[in-house]
């Protein structure tokens, strides 16, 4: 395998008061090749944006490793930092919220250039912004315009814009379609796909929609409470999934076809608090399956065949049950 | 039971006065609900979906100066046909939170932070039953627990802040069903919640109309919701129903160019026919006409595939096309 263009090690971002954190990411691993992406998924508090921003440094990790190309983005400086952040951007959740809405759309993207002293000169810049807005839909005309001429869908790719303006190789899409309705949540989805061919753009792309994560991602991590339950590609995942947690996430959410039966695994009570987690497995205290050893010690994320990783003790027993 | 509708409504419109003209949020629509039934109103941001819901519990804001026409003919326990939309205040106040109830959306929002959730669910039937504190107390502890949720006798002396998303949204059914309704309003009651919360609350408002009989109006912008807990939907677009049907046929056979699209937009429809994924998805173009210039035919007509001249002249009527089945587009004949 190649070198991954991004690297999570070990990383782990704790909030607030250091004797009783909240532990929203603890200890978690995965790498992305150039080209791929990966997809995240967990309901909320699982730690899904956090590990977004904290890929980014937008927030600082508490420890462990985030390598682009091989350099721990945590180690350069302020200033190195700033120049690296060209390559690496983010799509954020709500359009409503992400474009300043005193700022016409031209001021928006010219600051993204500007930032990065790309494409030098009023015309230059001029005729760059109208190729962006051109490559995701829009026209050059809608660049005086301010954010609130335009719909939830329009802002949502005014946003794609302004993380593309600078070239980036990778870009952490933090629920890009959630905001939106379903009709309009599908143009998007084309939208991405289309981008990340022609530019070929490796995405971290952070949804609780699995069906959206199963057309776009090619792998998928699903996390709960902070920590990584199992991690496969997309196919294998929806076809094999081997963690009780991931067995019930696809289990709840409803297909859209009436003549499919749902098996139903209803999960009792609540995700625990982050501050203080359940010992053992993360997951036990809502598991169908667990057992007393599930409260000993946390299940280690082991490799059940290729590429394909589970965090259960009991795991032998679902694999028997796929296998059958 | 009798075998009329316990709600048929029909010809509703609800249109509000704005500093740039009328905007008809709500237009000419009809449907109703069988006793221990579901049906749903599906539609997008802006369909109407939220205004009709509102309308039909008397809920708008006075200052709002809706203009509503059409009926609502609801079957009360006591065998009386009533009009919801001509009944005097008083007398809509004795249904409202009694016969009828409703659960919003957001939990947060709509329960009061400054009561304890014991006192809220106590206060409806304190109001309707006529119970004095401590026995709407006792009630208030059966209807958490008849909406599972643990320790209810401390729960109850508990404030909305100290519960998670799910168990207020449960806290909300137990305050709906709190005077045992025969009709439940249910707008968008799982949106705000993760998916195996949505799943556990969705089992328990099945549940609960198994047991008490109650109809549910489940109002609705996720598909996959609809296919597995409705029996008839109505799809809206743009303030009008521009389908309706029982819940299978509309999957198996959607009628309306913008059902068909809805359906075929979905990333996991492919999928859960068995089928592998597409290179690109089905995708309705451009968006929702604006409520204050709508085109002058068919609402749909601008972003249809399908349009042909005659869906721009006027808005075509909703036709019955088959058993139960009925379409507003030129396209489809009556049946």
């Amino acid at each position: 395998m190649s070198t991954p263009l991004i690297e999570v090690r070990h990383l782990k971002k704790y909030f607030g008061h250091s004797t009783r954190p909240v532990r929203a990411v603890d200890d978690v691993s995965f790498a992305i090749q150039p080209g791929e992406t990966l997809g995240l998924v967990g309901e909320s508090g699982s730690g899904k944006s956090t590990i977004g921003r904290t890929v980014l440094r937008l927030i600082e990790r508490t420890e462990g490793q985030v390598l682009y190309r091989g350099d721990d983005l945590a180690s350069l400086s302020a200033e190195r930092m700033r120049k690296m952040r060209s390559k690496l951007q983010i799509i954020f959740q709500d359009p409503y919220a992400s474009l300043n809405p005193k700022m016409r759309i031209s001021a928006i993207l010219d600051e993204a250039l500007a930032t990065h002293g790309l494409h030098p000169g009023h015309a230059a810049r001029a005729k760059r912004i109208a190729e962006l807005l051109e490559t995701v839909g829009l026209r050059a005309e809608h660049a005086s315009r301010f954010p609130h001429e335009f719909s939830g869908g329009q802002r949502q790719r005014i946003g794609v814009a302004r993380a593309l303006a600078v070239e980036p190789e990778f870009i952490v899409a933090d629920e890009p379609l959630s905001a939106l309705d379903v009709s309009i949540q599908s143009q998007v989805i084309n939208l991405l796909a289309d981008l990340r061919e022609r530019l070929s753009l490796t995405m971290l792309f952070i949804s609780h929609d699995l069906d959206v994560v199963e057309y776009l991602c090619d792998r998928v991590v699903v996390l709960y409470l902070g920590k990584v339950m199992e991690v496969a590609s997309t196919t294998e995942l929806f076809a094999r999934p081997l963690h009780p947690y991931t067995q019930a996430l696809l289990a709840a959410s409803p297909k859209p076809d009436p003549l499919i039966a749902t098996v139903h695994v209803p999960l009792k009570g609540d995700i625990p608090s982050p501050i203080a987690p359940p010992s053992g497995c993360v997951f036990r205290t809502r598991c169908p399956h667990a057992i007393d050893a599930c409260a000993q010690a946390v299940p280690t994320l082991d490799e059940v065949a290729t590429g394909h990783q589970v965090a259960c003790i009991r795991k032998e027993l679902f694999m028997m049950k796929v296998a059958a | 039971m009798s075998a009329l509708p316990r709600l048929v409504v029909q010809n509703l419109s609800t249109s509000f006065p704005t500093e740039d003209g009328l905007v008809r949020s709500v237009a000419d629509v009809s449907f109703a609900i069988a006793p221990g039934k579901t049906t749903a109103l599906v539609g997008e941001s802006g369909s109407g979906k939220s205004v009709t819901s509102l309308t039909l519990m008397r809920l708008l804001p006075k200052t709002a100066n809706a203009q509503v026409s059409g009926s609502a003919e609801f079957g009360t326990r006591a065998g009386r046909r009533v009009d919801l939309l001509q009944l005097p205040d008083e007398a809509m106040r004795q249904l409202r939170g009694n016969e009828l109830a409703m659960i919003f959306q957001e939990p947060m929002t709509s329960l009061n932070p400054v009561f304890t959730v014991g006192e809220q669910i106590a206060e409806s039937v304190r109001l309707h039953k006529k119970l004095d504190r401590s026995a709407a107390l006792a009630h208030a502890k059966r209807m958490l627990d008849l909406v599972e949720i643990p320790a209810s006798a401390q729960r109850l002396h508990e404030y909305p802040h100290q519960l998670s998303g799910g168990m207020r949204q449960r806290v909300m059914i137990a305050l709906a069903m709190a005077c045992d309704p025969t009709l439940l309003i249910a707008d968008e009651p799982t949106t705000a919640l993760d998916v195996t919360i949505q799943a556990q609350i969705l089992v328990l408002m099945r549940r609960l109309q198994a047991e008490t009989g109650m109809s549910i109006l489940f109002i609705t912008h996720n598909l996959g919701v609809v296919a597995h807990h409705a029996d008839d939907v109505a799809v809206m677009y743009a303030g009008r129903v521009v389908e309706r049907a029982p819940v299978r046929p509309l999957f198996a056979t959607p009628q309306h160019p913008y059902t068909q699209g809805l359906l075929a937009c979905l990333p996991g429809k492919a999928h859960a026919a068995g089928l592998p994924r597409p290179k690109r998805l089905f995708a309705i173009r451009g968006q929702v006409s604006s409520p204050l210039a709508p085109p002058p035919g068919c609402a749909f007509e601008p972003r249809c595939d399908q349009a042909v001249a005659v869906c721009t002249q006027a808005m075509p009527p909703l036709v019955t096309i088959a058993d139960a089945r009925q379409a507003r587009c030129v396209l489809r004949s009556a049946a």
